[in-house]
């Protein structure tokens, strides 16, 4: 398949009466852009407020992270799947891309007591979901982004996942309009990604785990996880295009039951971005394979190994870089490809954040690796701090005053991370001291 | 010029001179000046430093006898007073490891820095692996001289008082600390460098080298069940309704210790999982016992299969639990059960 993505990079966001692209910036018309999310009645609240880079500001109660993006031409809709949107194969034709731009999607955190969950977390523990968008915290990739903030609030009666039904509706809405702003523009820049293998090449393919909710929240239509074509359920691994990939075709935050770890952004903008990039170049970029994970019993998560295993080296694959989503038991699923696909001869490099080494007295990954694996670390979720007082935070619901003070470094474990990067899309790693 | 660097060296009767596996029960002996490897340990230092001493024990002495060699590697490093201490190196005997082992901490317990060299599989190294600064070795004694020059540049260093930088720029064996760092390419460049060397067969360097697990040896099996008493610790969040103890749904730090003496099983107006790392919608409105199996478990101790069951549980949430925790949990619930005679721990995990 051959994709082109048409960049319109955005240098700055004004707010004004109409909502168009030019010259790398992009007008937006609050109204015109809010209307059908306003319309929906399950929403109480929406709002959007503009974070650039360098500023003083604090962005809280993140939901998701998305780039705007639209299909100027080929099938399909961008984001497809998901809250109703056409499932066509995506992946064809030409993308329109808000580029150095981002829609961040904010609202206030669910309450999973709803579905008989005990409380889960204990109170008072810092989880480090903050974005700084100046200063020495400003270490993520959207600190360099311009950020429109969408800040959405569900009517407050709703269990968690047709809030977040709410909550996703408003933000493709929302990354609709902005996109299509694009379509009677000329690009800045367009790029063929056309991935026919080139002969003497090796093959690589890309294997991401991702998290099905079904038995978290013992629903397989939950939205509460990332979806392919719109789908969370248990199912056995998805063979997609990495063009697909980059229209949008996996997608969604996963709500852990107290925050979100925003998925959409990096599944579009990180590693399959770059792996289309250095195609007939290095290597030929096969496919990519999603194996989902929160399979029960060993033997299940072997299967869904051998599976992906076999899809790698039926399509060719000499290498394969895989990434897990969430540690804990999803590891173990994750670390089950590895080594279904070093038995079947395709060679892996991991890219994954490590467990925090307890001044060192505790092993980096809660499994091993197989002898020879290449590891890359994306260290262990902590970050350089503490991360200086702002002037502006931004955020949907009631937001403490805390949140303009000083914030300390967090502390990186299982379940606590300020980037949540297993796509390797920081600068920061571990290494043996 | 500054003041030539007092070194103390360590050596095992072998490398010493003294002999070979026969004299291998040789106790601490002390020699002014360089022994064998220690002359190419004195060209090393050049004009930098001299080698004021050498001590000299033998392999069985100092693994077997440790606390009588100490306090003699002791007294020999106050009476010669040196700067730094450089032992070995043992490559991969085991015996010999733990001899500089054991010389570079009774050094560093008298504040004098202290470098060995070694293979990086040495015993020493999987026993003492925070303690030591150790440059990694092959098998092969006859690249003695360049693990001697490293060993120097690495203890004139830490003499000098540098603060040391990562493992594999400064060539020492990783002590298992991990430190944030910020590389100059994101993660994924640096992923896909990694797999194109790895699938062309160019060397690479993995980001995480050492991955220490620790090993436990499995208890000898049980010869008789009928006659032996169950223990229950479980890490799947069963507390008594209400939760007394307030076990977090993760990160728990504690376990809670409850009676379940006489009770035919967990009822679910009694009992509730407090774990949040997965759904316990049915342990909490239906059945607890899926969790904490007490119900299977009498059955099976009215029909005689089981001695008995331990009146005492041990609980806590086994999400996001750190190692050093989840390890005096273990070792608080194991050391009850072997006092109170319990044969079989029966561990539900969660």
């Amino acid at each position: 398949m051959r994709l082109e993505l048409a960049a319109f990079p955005v240098r700055d966001v004004r707010f004004g009466a109409t909502t168009r692209w030019r010259d790398g910036v992009l007008e937006i018309d609050p109204d015109e852009v809010l209307e059908p999310v306003r319309r929906d009645p399950l929403v109480e609240r929406a709002e959007l407020a503009v974070a650039r880079p360098g500023e003083s500001i604090r962005i809280v109660t993140i939901q998701d992270i998305i780039e705007p993006r639209v299909k100027a031409t080929g099938r399909g809709a961008t984001y497809p799947g998901i809250v109703g949107r056409p499932v066509e194969t995506v992946g064809e034709g030409r993308t329109n891309r808000l580029s150095g731009f981002t829609l961040m999607t904010c609202t206030p955190p669910q309450d999973v007591k709803r579905y008989g969950l005990l409380s889960s977390f204990r109170p008072g523990t810092a989880y480090g979901d903050f974005l700084d968008m100046s200063g020495p915290g400003a270490i993520s990739p959207w600190a360099s982004t311009v950020n429109l903030c969408l800040l959405v609030e569900p009517v407050r009666h709703l269990d968690p996942d047709p809030a977040n039904r709410v909550v996703q509706q408003a933000t493709l809405a929302v990354q609709d309009q902005l996109a299509r702003a694009t379509l009677a523009e000329t690009p800045a820049e367009v790029e063929v990604l056309d991935l026919t293998p080139r002969p003497g090449l090796p093959g690589f393919v890309y294997i991401h785990s991702i998290v099905s909710p079904e038995p978290i929240y013992l629903n397989p239509d939950s939205t509460l996880s990332t979806a392919v074509y719109g789908i969370t359920r248990l199912t056995q691994p998805w063979l997609l295009h990495p063009t697909e990939v980059l229209d949008g075709a996996v997608c969604g935050s996963f709500f852990s039951g107290d925050f979100y770890r925003w998925f959409t952004w990096p599944l579009t903008n990180s590693i399959v971005l770059h792996m289309c990039r250095r195609h007939g170049i290095d290597f030929n970029f096969l496919g990519c394979i999603m194996v989902r994970t929160m399979w029960e019993e060993q033997r299940q998560k072997e299967l869904m190994a051998n599976r992906a295993a076999l899809m790698a080296t039926t399509l060719g694959a000499a290498g394969a870089i895989v990434t897990p989503t969430l540690r804990g038991q999803r590891m173990l699923d994750t670390m089950a490809v590895v080594r279904a696909c070093e038995e079947a001869g395709v060679k892996t490099v991991l890219i994954t954040e490590e467990e925090d080494d307890e001044d060192g007295s505790a092993p980096p990954l809660l499994v091993t690796a197989p002898d020879g694996v290449g590891l890359v670390s994306t260290g262990d979720g902590s970050a350089p701090g503490p991360f200086p007082p702002v002037q502006r935070v931004i955020g949907a619901g009631p937001i403490g005053d805390h949140w303009h003070a000083e914030q300390p470094a967090p502390h990186g474990r299982y379940g606590t991370s300020h980037l949540n990067d297993v796509w390797g899309f920081s600068r920061l790693s571990c290494v043996d001291y | 010029m500054e003041k030539p660097v007092r070194v103390v060296h360590y050596l095992n009767q072998f490398f010493g001179g003294i002999g070979g596996e026969e004299r291998a029960q040789t106790p601490l002996e002390v020699r002014e000046g360089p022994v064998g490897p220690g002359r190419a340990l004195q060209q090393a230092l050049g004009t930098k430093g001299t080698v004021v001493a050498t001590l000299i024990c033998g392999d069985d002495y100092v693994a077997e006898r440790e606390e009588v060699a100490g306090p003699s590697m002791r007294d020999a490093l106050q009476r010669y007073r040196p700067d730094l201490v450089i032992a070995g190196p043992a490559f991969d005997s085991g015996r010999y490891g733990l001899g500089c082992a054991l010389a570079c901490r009774v050094a560093r317990s008298l504040g004098i820095p202290a470098v060995t060299g070694m293979y990086p599989e040495n015993a020493a190294v999987i026993t003492h692996r925070r303690e030591l600064l150790a440059v990694p070795t092959g098998l092969n004694t006859t690249d003695m001289r360049s693990i001697v020059e490293r060993m120097t540049v690495l203890g004139l260093k830490v003499v000098r008082g540098e603060p040391l930088g990562p493992a594999l720029e400064e060539g020492y064996i990783p002590h298992g600390v991990r430190k944030l760092v910020t590389k100059d390419r994101v993660g994924y460049e640096r992923a896909v460098e990694m797999l194109l060397a790895r699938v062309a067969g160019r060397p690479f360097v993995s980001e995480i080298l050492v991955q220490q697990y620790e090993r436990v040896t499995p208890a000898p099996p049980v010869a008789d069940l009928s006659r032996a008493t169950i223990g229950i610790v479980v890490s799947t969040g069963i507390v008594p309704r209400g939760n007394p103890d307030h076990l977090p749904g993760a990160r728990a730090l504690t376990a809670g210790r409850y009676s379940i003496d006489r009770l035919p099983r967990l009822d679910v107006g009694d009992w509730e999982s407090a774990h949040g790392g997965f759904n316990t919608k049915v342990l909490n409105t239906e059945n607890p016992d899926y969790a904490l199996p007490l119900a299977t478990l009498r059955a099976l101790e009215a029909e005689g299969a089981i001695g008995g069951i331990y009146p005492w549980i041990y609980s806590t949430v086994g999400n996001q639990t750190a190692v050093g925790p989840a390890r005096k949990i273990g070792q608080l619930a194991a050391a009850e059960f072997r006092d109170a005679g319990v044969a079989v721990a029966l561990q539900v995990s969660g």
